[in-house]
């Protein structure tokens, strides 16, 4: 194989070797394999079976780094035995080793299973819109061009392979499946669309991605699911609020409680959302420097139960299950004076009248959540945690609920409390 | 001993046996999906160039339509493809690229978001409808994906290689598999079984097919009995760079690239002034291996240049990035800025298991689809963009026919046939497998290819038929003292290569005797001493079948259905 032509080499091929059969930890043989420069790694194995060690095993069959077969670690670097050419690696030792984060089978063959299982998971295939009469979808040059770079990935593993999280958490489904979810996400022919990031945005999905880049160094295609991962990353953040499906379902659920109330189509958008909060906090910091000047009087007023409480305000009218936004503000003493933050909670009537309020700081990274009565649930517009009423995750990466406060109704008044802080009155 | 039993066996992951699987599946059919690599690794992901079909999207090609491409690929077959068989392809190619459209084929589209179509070579029209060069690779994946969304009507063996058939009272009730990962044979009943186990391109040495591409798959019928039709008419793709031989999409020529001499000169224009560099292949791999005969080779050597570089930078990224990247990455050739070096190199299986329209073989329960099969839909000579078509057509109808006959049956019941045919088959294997001899079975591999590469050509006589065919049986009889095989049950690839070794060889006698027997030149198949067409004495298919003492050749009528031969212009 490696034969003909005048600048023949002699390489070393030091190969890692394992058999099940034998009693016997894995250990690296080493063969002497003539090279000239258009042989590539997979010829050389071929020659080593040939003329060799015919007991070497390992996976092959296109040769022409389209099949995906021979995905394999070649002097540190996981990449296709048949596309790596011998005279490209510099130097006359070759290491080859199988692919990472699959238990090796035999040789250099590992065993796929979850990698395929994490394919199948994320759902590679298409779920068309309703079909164009008899003919194709029509789809334009443009939107077609959105999908390059995605399409052409050949599953060889070795973006997998390379990933340090697929390591940490094997609930990853690795860059190769991101790949495979944008390529659908972005297709226009596909009805599910942004939904398809429900299963990829919990703390194990796109999020445990730390921008490595390894992924898109080793692809041999050069394809990059770096890119892939921060374009998802990117939709779950917008996701949640247009989200149709999660919509649906709340509806739904109403539905069934038998709510009147529900209300399908209401939802506010990003920039509305962002002028309320922006209003919100102008009035609530007029509120609150208004309120500094006769904080001393307050102070000393301040006897008894109300140690500890901060007040917010007059009592607003709650519904049941429909959280109420209330500011308030938490004082420190900072650099010897004291400071005031504006802060906001939300008032929630339990089911059984119960009153609590709910501090809408995500768990995840101390984003503030809203209220998002549309989809009837919580927010973080960081990295689109869901919090349902009570506070419980609902998606996303919130490792904790929402952290609940103390609430007491005392001369027409709204006071709060959280048990964590010190006490500042 | 494990016994595994589902209503409908399907043996090869590559388009044709995935595209069976899914239709049978789609019926509600309990399939057993066996293939011998991960089916996505499949050879069918290799094909670039399209997939022919009469859609009309093309603005210079709004008036194909059906009859049209089935006149193309009945002159392409140089009358030898079975018109009644080619009518069906080509009425069911609009229809079946508009499914796999929908099940989300990611095709190139044109402004008006049609499925894109270039011109191919042979066809009078631009039908061959493409995803940029890695067509096989998109509707592979495609089709596999399909088979996702019904996984619970289908079991998949993967990592098994079929070894035998089980047969009894003259009907196939299953297969006998070789587990790579245990090492052990398991039997799998069915009542019926499909093969989709691709073409036999591992015979030659210079081809651009996939180290799985051997002829195990046709081998293993051919020695139950069941005949081949056609071997001799091997395909050899005008452009494979050289050295490594991987495939040059027809595709290039298609989007306008030129075959250049040494003398620089676009010399197609002396063998097919009218359709130039798309002429059909087999005549421009002829015209090329006749420049690099009469020295116009680059430099006086055997290749010569397929030159890209006037479509200009931006075309050959967007339609041409697959094989851009092969230059790249085996050649270290820019084909923006610098000619590909390319000659011809084996291809594809014209011939293949004699099966009808329906994909039946003789033997009731035992059907073929695919390029393993020979419907046959290509004749003498296949037209680019065919192959994928038939894969998709005829594996459909395949999984269709075959789903249709079994449904309902529920699995068979186990019998105590397949545990006699596998333990004779474990007593055969062990027997090849402990031979004994001096013989390293990859050498006598190497020199079969070299046999093939030499006198079972593009160009064939007499004098090198003859020759071949007594280097193939000595091939034959010095592989009866072959070494043992390495001992080892999990993964020994030497086992399996063993096998398909053995089954290559069986193949070239079948293929070296075939060109023998025919004294014309028709299509794939040209005989020096014969070198026009007879129609008279050879308008007919070729059949062999398996005897302990060789093949045993015969004929069949070729089916014609409106189109009578006629010379065969360019």
């Amino acid at each position: 194989m490696a034969a003909g032509g005048a600048e023949i080499l002699m390489v070393t091929f030091r190969v890692y070797r394992y058999n099940p059969e034998e009693n016997r930890d894995p250990y690296y043989d080493e063969y002497a394999v003539p090279v000239d420069p258009s042989t590539t790694v997979l010829e050389g194995l071929f020659y080593i079976l040939e003329n060799i060690d015919s007991t070497l095993s390992w996976r092959c069959s296109c040769r022409a780094a389209v099949c995906g077969s021979c995905g394999m670690k070649i002097n540190g670097k996981y990449g296709l035995a048949c596309r790596t050419l011998v005279k490209n690696l510099k130097g006359d030792l070759v290491i080859l080793e199988p692919l990472a984060h699959l238990p090796v089978i035999k040789d250099l063959v590992v065993d796929m299973t979850d990698f395929y299982e994490k394919y199948e998971v994320i759902e590679p295939y298409l779920m068309p819109k309703e079909l164009p009469g008899d003919r194709e979808f029509r789809q334009s040059p443009q939107e077609r061009k959105e999908l390059d770079g995605l399409v052409e990935c050949i599953l060889c593993g070795s973006c997998y392979a390379a990933c340090t999280m697929c390591h940490w958490d094997s609930d990853f489904p690795g860059p190769f499946a991101i790949l495979a979810a944008d390529a659908r996400l972005r297709d226009g022919r596909d009805r599910e669309g942004r939904e398809r990031l429900l299963s990829l945005i919990s703390e194990s999905g796109i999020w445990r991605c730390h921008t490595e880049l390894r992924c898109t160094d080793v692809c041999p295609k050069k394809l990059s699911p770096t890119e892939a991962i921060n374009h998802l990353k990117r939709e779950a953040v917008i996701y949640p609020f247009f989200s149709s499906k999660s919509r649906e379902l709340k509806r739904r659920e109403k539905q069934l409680k038998g709510d009147e109330t529900a209300s399908p189509e209401k939802s506010m958008n990003r920039r509305d959302f962002i002028t309320l909060v922006l209003i919100g906090f102008i009035s609530l910091a007029t509120v609150v420097f208004a309120g500094l000047f006769s904080f001393p009087l307050l102070r000393r007023g301040m006897r008894g139960w109300k140690r500890g409480w901060v007040a917010a305000g007059p009592v607003p009218a709650v519904g049941i299950g429909k959280p109420v936004e209330i500011a308030y503000s938490r004082k420190k003493w900072e650099g010897g004076k004291l400071s005031s933050y504006p802060q906001k909670a939300y008032l929630v009537k339990g089911e059984s009248g119960d009153l609590y309020a709910i501090d809408p700081t995500c768990t995840h990274l101390g984003c503030m959540c809203f209220w998002d009565d549309s989809i009837r649930m919580f927010m973080c517009p960081c990295h689109g945690g869901a919090f349902d009423v009570n506070g419980r995750v609902v998606l996303g990466p919130p490792p904790r609920p929402l952290r609940r406060l103390e609430v007491r109704i005392a001369d027409g008044k709204l006071y709060l409390r959280n048990e964590e802080e010190e006490g500042v009155s | 001993m494990r016994i595994h039993a589902h209503e409908l066996l399907v043996v090869g992951g590559g388009l044709a046996g995935t595209m069976a699987v899914d239709e049978a599946a789609l019926l509600g059919v309990d399939v057993g999906w066996i293939s011998k690599i991960y089916p996505i690794r499949s050879h069918s992901g290799e094909a670039q160039g399209g997939i022919n079909a009469a859609l009309g999207n093309n603005p210079e090609g709004r008036d194909d339509s059906i009859e049209r491409h089935a006149y193309d690929t009945v002159k392409g077959s140089d009358f030898l493809g079975d018109q009644d068989a080619i009518e069906i392809m080509t009425c069911e190619a609009p229809q079946r690229v508009v499914q796999l459209e929908r099940w989300g084929c990611p095709f190139s589209r044109f402004d008006d978001g049609t499925v894109a179509q270039r011109p191919f070579g042979g066809g009078g029209f631009p039908r061959t409808c493409y995803g940029s060069d890695r067509t096989g690779h998109f509707l592979l994946h495609t089709v596999f994906q399909k088979y996702l969304t019904m996984k619970k009507y289908i079991t998949l063996y993967d990592e098994y290689y079929v070894i035998g058939l089980i047969m009894n009272d003259g009907r196939c009730r299953g297969v006998i598999c070789f587990n790579m990962r245990t090492g052990q044979l398991e039997a799998l009943q069915g009542h019926a079984t499909i093969f989709a186990t691709g073409g036999s391109g591992r015979i030659y040495g210079r081809t651009t097919n996939s180290y799985s591409s051997t002829a195990l798959g046709v081998t293993i019928p051919y020695w139950e009995g069941i005949p081949v039709k056609d071997m001799e008419f091997f395909q050899f793709h005008p452009t494979s760079i050289i050295g490594k031989n991987i495939l040059m999409t027809e595709g290039a020529r298609g989007e306008g690239a030129y075959l250049i001499n040494d003398a620089g000169e676009r010399f197609m224009k002396r063998y097919a002034p009218e359709y130039m560099e798309i002429a059909p292949r087999d005549l421009v791999s002829r015209s090329i291996m006749t420049e690099i005969g009469e020295g116009r080779g680059i430099n006086g050597g055997s290749f010569v240049y397929l030159d890209l570089r006037h479509l200009g930078a931006e075309k050959i990224k967007e339609r041409l990035p697959g094989i851009r990247e092969i230059c790249l990455d085996f050649l270290g050739i820019d084909p923006i800025k610098k000619m590909i070096p390319v000659l011809p190199a084996a291809h594809y299986t014209m011939g293949g298991i004699d099966v009808d329209y329906h994909c039946r073989s003789e033997v009731p329960g035992f059907y073929a689809c695919g390029e393993c099969a020979c419907v046959s839909v290509h004749g003498a000579n296949r037209l680019g963009g065919n192959s994928l078509l038939e894969c998709v057509v005829f594996g459909g109808r395949a999984g269709t026919t075959a789903g249709n006959e079994v449904k309902g049956k529920g699995a068979p019941e186990r019998s105590e046939i397949a545990v006699k045919v596998l333990k004779r088959k474990e007593e055969e294997l062990g027997e090849l497998y402990h031979r004994g001899g001096s013989e390293n079975q990859y050498h006598i591999a190497d020199e079969l290819h070299e046999i093939m590469d030499t006198k079972v050509q593009i160009f064939r006589n007499r004098a090198g038929l003859e020759s071949a065919l007594r280097a193939i049986r000595d091939l034959k009889s010095r592989f009866q003292k072959i070494r043992s095989v390495s001992e080892g049950n999990v993964f020994n690839y030497d086992k399996t290569w063993t096998l398909e070794i053995k089954a290559n060889l069986d193949i070239a006698e079948v293929i070296t005797l075939g060109a023998l027997r025919r004294e014309e030149s028709r299509g794939a198949h040209y005989r020096t001493d014969f070198p026009s067409r007879d129609d008279e004495r050879w308008m007919k298919h070729t059949i062999a079948r398996y005897t302990e003492s060789g093949p045993e050749l015969s004929d069949k009528p070729v089916s014609v259905t409106k189109w009578q031969p006629e010379e065969r212009r360019y």
